[in-house]
């Protein structure tokens, strides 16, 4: 059986390409933004942001972000007044949570660069697309 | 929300890892492409024990969420700063 037989026996026949992606994921109570789809890494920032990086990125020794995580959602939102349904503009989210709460992590390259990565994609979180 | 302090964290340093060729994803039939794992990395797992036997009878777990993550300097198969991270160790 071959991959996309494989694929079909699932359901998963029409897949399609990756497109960047910002769900919230109930179970977890995170927020999960993911540039790219590949093999990956985490790294802790702190108890509110994990960032995620390319275990095997093309140029070797390198980090490439591929995706960020904010936890304890829950809390957060509500203690910023943030909401929590909708499609918000996932730049604002961040600047939001990131400025007001946690501006000591701005102080970390990594986690300005995970700034100007989502502000280029453009990106919206949609609560209506929730992890399985 | 249910992102409580019940949830397991299963910590694994597995052979191999596997990643699809760059933007290759479902496009041909050659699958993912088997790698070395990367360099000083653990694998985990995280789960919540089933708390409702009487309609999932046959259900240990459920899967939330697995990644590779950074391991600790001075015990390698464990995930970095653990024992400030995880309340207790269950083997």
């Amino acid at each position: 059986m071959n991959i996309k037989e494989e694929l079909s026996t699932w359901g998963l026949e029409s897949s399609k390409k990756f497109v960047p992606v910002a769900y919230y994921d109930k179970f977890m109570d995170t927020i999960r933004i993911e540039f790219r789809d590949c093999s990956s890494w985490e790294k802790r920032v702190d108890e509110c942001l994990t960032l995620i990086f390319d275990n095997f990125p093309e140029n070797e020794g390198s980090q490439e972000l591929c995706g960020l995580v904010i936890k304890g959602v829950g809390h957060l939102f509500g203690s910023l007044g943030l909401p929590d349904h909708g499609v918000i503009k996932v730049a604002e989210l961040l600047d939001r949570v990131i400025k007001e709460t946690y501006s000591d992590a701005l102080s970390k390259k990594e986690v300005t660069r995970a700034f100007q990565v989502v502000e280029t994609l453009d990106m919206q979180l949609d609560y209506n697309l929730k992890a399985a | 929300m249910d992102a409580g302090e019940n949830k397991h964290f299963f910590i694994l340093k597995p052979k191999t890892d596997w990643d699809w060729p760059s933007g290759q994803k479902f496009e041909d039939e050659s699958g993912p492409v088997e790698k070395d794992i990367p360099q000083n990395r653990v694998f985990y797992v995280i789960a919540t024990p089933n708390d409702n036997r009487d309609q999932f009878p046959s259900v240990d777990y459920w899967l939330d969420h697995w990644a590779w993550v950074e391991a600790d300097s001075e015990n390698p198969n464990f995930p970095i700063n653990f024992s400030l991270r995880f309340s207790e160790a269950l083997r």
